[in-house]
């Protein structure tokens, strides 16, 4: 086997190497060709030859063209082409390809021959010229030759390359074949040396295989032999034990022990027999005959006993050991009572034991004399005292025994127990029975309980004791006992177990310690928790190590802080403190009470309150997280009872009236809150009936500022109380809002309405107004032909026509009309003002400026004038020092200024104010980025409903035919719309009147973008 | 020290002229320059002569290359330089040669390698029979990556004219 393996190594030895040289030889050769092939791609031969044909026919090209006068070939360039030709083949400049020449046939010669070409061309190119046929011929001769060289030398160049290239595939086919031989001898010589290892590991397995079995059958046997031996040894040693065991248990045993041959001679006898017989050492040695031990025993006894009664005790020794069954009671010379019993075996040797029975004879002698004493002592714990006989009838009673059963200590004798009851004095089932059983096995017993009916019907409980007696022989000779009545004994027991039982059934954990602290009780319940796993807490324990055993399973059940509850808790022991409530660890909380008894003991409660600690905690935080919620709400809650007195009170409600829920708790609602009296009725209401009401928008001064609130009212009913909730939202900023929009979108519509009419206006009015001219003039003028000539026509002067119209005043009703119609072209104009359109151009105005000429155009102004001396107003001027420039139209803005000066001058006219005044302040506001301007009169203000209406169109005051209404109300419009701004207006009634203008530092950026577009199209 | 400065001054100065306006070429023209160019010295290109050329800064190459036997030394100024001359612009640079043969160099190999436009060979003017009148020389025995047959391709000799773009 073996020789194969290594002959097949040996195989694989030689191949492995022979393929591996192979490998290797084919992979350096394909390298070699690589290299070839890639110094050709580098610098390619066929490249070099094709470029030098193409060089050498592109010169004869030219040379040819030159010699055929040609225009566009020059000397020049059949020399340059030539000189190209030439550089090819440059000894300087060849590099490798001479090399790569040389590698291919005839390439040397090649190169020889085309260097001589070229120096025997060189004189020709120079003398060629046109027709120079000789020259050229020569030049043709030369050229031809060389490129039929050049040419063969290419196809050598081709073959050469496709050598190599055949060369290198049929390398690589070489390769890819001794590749494959490799792999697959690989692949076998693997395939074989795996089944040869698998085979072999076969052989060596069942090999292995009956080695094993051989060595288990003998390890087998030898194990079966040396167990055999060492239970042999084992036998033998526990043999051998055993007889020393029984030597020894003979030596130390009390008993008198030896053994006689079938001779009667001595084989053993132990220590206690050698001691008692030390008097006769001397006869008792080992196979010294008995009889000689009696005799030596006998003549060292005193002299109490004569010779005869000393032969008769040999004589009787002797017949007991011929008997060998005997018992023998007989005195040893110790004075020693012994009892000996003998017994003789099958080979005739005898075993005799003799116990020690003195003791045994005193205390006969001692009970007879202490049995009277018995019954006097009986009686002292007892109540009554009885004997019986063998046949358990009542020999003797004596005692209290007619108080317990009312039955006379007579009635007992001669009588069983069972025997002895009556009809009012009997046992209840069961009882009897016991007592018999114990009884006839001759058992002792003690404080045995018989319930009983005895006299008058009275529950008694009886409790027994006795013992069997027996005579100097040992038989049974009856009982002697006594008898007690422990009815309240009884009954105060059984209510402990009630006790017991009820404090078991407490899902609490009970436990007492008595005045020495040491623990008398613990519940089931305590018991069943704390020892559930380990039996730690037993009773007799101090508190402080049961505490330390509770501590230890607290911290291993809920992770209970030990080290600091453990001292916590036991200073408060025998300290009783109310709520002392101990944490387990997450969510177990246990309540203990301590009550000191007054025995000097003390009871111990301990409560699980973790469910109700934690419904507490989960009540706490629901209330925290609801106030929270009522806090941070800003409307104010208030809550009442039914007496409406405040119940809560959130945190808004604290802000409002500056009280705190402590303060204003348990106090009348009207009392806290005065402004809800309107609404106190709804508030009982609500209680009463449980109807909700709500009272929206309510009107309320607060600080002197008008307000608005809602007020709601929602019913309340709680765990039967009534009440109810009282919301107010303050709606101040909604309500001003609110009529704010309407105003707003009142002012657009109508504006827009006032912009569409005026322009629907204007065209017939312009009619009329033309008419109405025309009218006058013809009327009037004297000097237009074609008025002269209808008067003629009609036989009439101009000057007539004039008297008739002046007299029926027809003159002065055109110019009514043409006036009539001038006002009406102002109100359109104004009207027209609404548009939105605007032409007019912004620009960086000082409004400072534009207000003080607005202030004097109105000191001009004919029709204020004419009412009122504007020069007696005191003017007040309040302008910012460094006022911006602001963008804005000033024509507008003028005349926004004038209204608002007229209106205020004509309101102090009207109203005759004593000093009237006109504060007028500009400021610039940097955070909205606007101007400000306010104007204010002290003249007599207006009324809410006048204020709410003053931007109004075609609203007015005024006298009719002193405004149009229109005056504000285009003021309004060109702040708001044409510049963005805002107009506002603050009155107080009979004491001042406030507008405020706000204009944006860049005006209308919508304008600005409109004006920017349409100049940049 | 001297002999720099008076070199150094003479460059300024040349590249001075140049800067003003490209000069017409005197002699023969053996190099043409034209597209994204902006200095020129007839329509719409730039002609060269062979003294223009040398009085551009000269740089010397040593290196072997396939086509000598040993270490040469090609002289002859940076094409670089002659293209800062002319403000040329471009990405690439389309060269030809008397023969027709063209070849594209890419502008980053200009940059990079300081490739000159060969006009002396080991101290001979190169003529066209010496491969002139001026070739394309790349250093390659300080360019050891740069041999291989791309490069050699680029080394255009017997130039005619470039193209920038």
């Amino acid at each position: 086997m073996f020789k194969r393996i290594t002959l097949i190594y040996l195989t694989a030895a030689l191949i492995i190497p022979i393929l591996s040289i192979t490998l290797v030889t084919d992979l350096s050769k394909i390298r070699s060709l690589q290299d070839i092939q890639k110094a050709d791609a580098q610098l390619s031969l066929v490249w070099f030859l094709n470029q030098a044909d193409r060089e050498a026919r592109n010169f004869l090209q030219h040379a040819s063209y030159l010699y055929m006068g040609q225009k566009e070939a020059s000397k020049q360039q059949v020399m340059i082409k030539f000189d190209i030709f030439w550089s090819r083949y440059d000894a300087q400049l060849m590099g490798r390809i001479t090399r790569k020449l040389s590698s291919i046939d005839s390439g040397v010669q090649f190169l020889e021959q085309t260097r001589h070409v070229l120096s025997q061309l060189d004189p020709l190119v120079q003398k060629l010229t046109p027709a120079n046929s000789d020259t050229y011929n020569s030049i043709n001769l030369l050229m031809t030759e060389h490129l039929q060289d050049l040419y063969a030398l290419s196809i050598n160049a081709i073959h050469h390359r496709s050598a190599i290239r055949a060369d290198q595939h049929s390398t690589i086919d070489q390769l890819y074949f001794h590749l494959q031989v490799t792999l697959l001898s690989l692949f076998i010589g693997g395939l074989v040396l795996i089944a040869l290892f698998l085979k072999k590991g076969r052989e060596l397995t069942s090999q292995n295989l009956i080695f094993e079995r051989r060595v288990k059958a003998r390890t087998k046997e030898l194990s079966q032999s040396n167990q055999s031996l060492l239970f042999e040894a084992e036998v033998r040693k526990k043999s051998e034990q055993r007889s020393q065991q029984l030597i020894s248990a003979f030596d130390q045993s009390k008993e008198l022990v030896f053994f006689l041959d079938a001779k009667n001679c001595f084989i053993f006898f132990n220590e206690s027999f050698k001691q008692i017989n030390s008097a006769v050492l001397d006869s008792i040695a080992l196979g010294a005959p008995f009889e000689i031990y009696l005799k030596a025993v006998m003549e060292e006894s005193d002299n109490t006993l004569t010779s005869t009664e000393k032969q008769q005790w040999i004589e009787n020794w002797l017949l007991g050991l011929r008997n060998s069954d005997d018992s023998h009671e007989i005195q040893q010379l110790t004075g020693q009572q012994f009892i000996f019993n003998m017994n003789r075996l099958e080979d005739g040797s005898v075993i005799t034991i003799g116990s020690d029975i003195s003791t045994l004879k005193q205390t006969q002698q001692a009970l007879a004399m202490s049995e009277s004493r018995f019954r006097d002592f009986a009686l002292i714990g007892a109540d009554w005292y009885w004997e019986m006989d063998a046949e358990l009838k009542f020999t003797f009673v004596a005692g209290s025994v007619e108080k317990t059963s009312g039955l006379p200590p007579e009635h007992y004798i001669g009588k069983t127990r069972a025997q002895a009851y009556t009809d009012d004095f009997r046992p209840h089932p069961g009882s009897e029975q016991s007592e018999l059983e114990q009884m006839s096995n001759r058992e002792a017993f003690n404080d045995y309980q018989i319930k009983t009916q005895g006299a008058g019907g009275r529950q008694v409980t009886v409790s027994l004791s006795g013992e069997p007696r027996y005579d100097q022989q040992g038989d049974f000779s009856g009982y002697i006992g006594a008898g007690r009545d422990v009815t309240e004994r009884t009954l105060v027991e059984e209510l402990d177990k009630r006790l017991i039982a009820a404090i078991n059934s407490l899902s609490l954990f009970v436990t007492i310690f008595d005045d020495q602290d040491k623990l008398i009780f613990f519940n089931r319940q305590f018991g069943e928790a704390i020892n559930k796993d380990n039996p730690n807490i037993v009773l007799g324990m101090r508190f402080e190590d049961m505490w330390l055993a509770c501590c230890e399973y607290y911290a291993q059940e809920y992770g209970f802080d030990t080290q600091h509850w453990y001292d916590k808790r036991l200073a408060m022991h025998r300290n009783p403190v109310d709520d002392f409530v101990l944490p387990l660890g997450e969510h177990r909380y246990l309540k203990i009470f301590e009550q000191l008894l007054d025995d000097g003991g003390v009871i111990i409660i301990a409560t699980d309150i973790s469910e109700s600690t934690k419904a507490g905690q989960e009540i706490h935080r629901l209330r925290n997280y609801l106030a929270n919620i009522i806090d941070s709400m800003s409307s104010i809650l208030i809550g009442v009872d039914q007496q409406c007195r405040i119940t809560q009170w959130n945190f808004a409600a604290q802000q409002e009236t500056s009280l705190s829920l402590d303060s204003a708790y348990q106090r009348d609602l009207v009392e806290v809150f005065p402004r809800l009296q309107a609404q106190l009725a709804s508030v009982v209401a609500a209680i009463n009936n449980r109807q909700e009401s709500s009272h929206l928008k309510r009107l309320y001064l607060k600080a002197g500022e008008v307000c608005y609130e809602d007020i709601t009212i929602y019913p309340l009913i709680t765990s039967g109380e009534s009440g109810a909730v009282i919301r107010l939202d303050n709606v101040t900023e909604q309500v001003l809002l609110s009529e704010m929009m309407i105003q707003s979108e009142k002012m657009l519509s109508v504006g827009g309405l006032a912009a569409g009419m005026a322009h629907e206006i204007n065209n017939p009015l312009a009619g009329m107004m033309q008419t109405a001219d025309v009218m006058l003039n013809r009327l009037t003028a004297e000097n237009i032909p074609a008025n002269l000539q209808a008067a003629t026509e009609v036989g009439i002067s101009m000057q007539d026509v004039q008297q008739y119209m002046q007299n029926r005043g027809i003159l002065r009703m055109i110019s009514s009309i043409i006036e009539s119609g001038n006002r009406v072209a102002v109100i359109v104009d104004n009207m027209l003002n609404f548009s939105r359109q605007n032409d007019a151009q912004s620009s960086q105005q000082s409004l400072a400026k534009l207000l003080d000429k607005a202030l004097e155009l109105s000191s001009t102004d004919y029709n204020l004038k004419n009412n009122f001396d504007f020069k007696s107003i005191k003017i007040l001027k309040h302008y910012q020092p460094d006022m911006p420039d602001i963008f804005c139209e000033p024509g507008k803005i003028q005349q926004v200024f004038l209204n608002i000066l007229r209106n205020g001058a004509q309101a102090m006219q009207e109203a005759n104010v004593s000093s009237p005044a006109f504060i007028f302040r500009i400021r610039y506001d940097v955070q909205s980025d606007e101007a400000i301007i306010d104007i204010e009169d002290n003249g007599p203000g207006m009324e809410e409903g006048v204020k709410r209406r003053i931007f109004e169109p075609f609203f007015t005051t005024k006298k009719e035919g002193t405004g149009t209404g229109l005056g504000l109300s285009v003021s309004y419009f060109i702040i708001t719309e044409n510049h963005a701004g805002r107009l506002l207006v603050d009155s107080v009634e009979g004491n001042h009147c406030k507008f405020t203008i706000c204009l944006p530092r860049m005006g209308n950026r919508e304008n600005i973008e409109k004006r920017f577009v349409s100049t940049v199209h | 020290m001297i002999k720099a400065i008076i070199l150094l001054t003479l460059t300024i100065f040349s590249l001075g002229i140049y800067a003003s306006g490209l000069p017409k070429a005197e002699g023969e023209v053996i190099l043409t320059v034209s597209g994204n160019i902006t200095h020129t010295n007839s329509e719409q290109t730039a002609e060269f002569d062979l003294a223009m050329l040398q009085s551009i800064p000269q740089s010397t190459i040593k290196t072997e290359t396939p086509w000598t036997e040993g270490i040469n030394d090609f002289t002859g100024p940076k094409i670089q330089d002659l293209l800062k001359l002319l403000a040329a612009e471009g990405e690439f640079i389309e060269a030809t040669a008397l023969n027709g043969y063209k070849v594209t160099i890419p502008m980053q190999d200009v940059k990079q390698h300081s490739v000159i436009l060969a006009l002396q060979h080991n101290g001979e003017v190169l003529s066209v029979r010496r491969r002139g009148p001026s070739w394309v020389i790349y250093p390659w025995s300080d360019m050891q990556l740069s041999r291989n047959h791309k490069y050699y391709t680029r080394s255009i000799w017997q130039l005619k004219s470039l193209n920038i773009f």
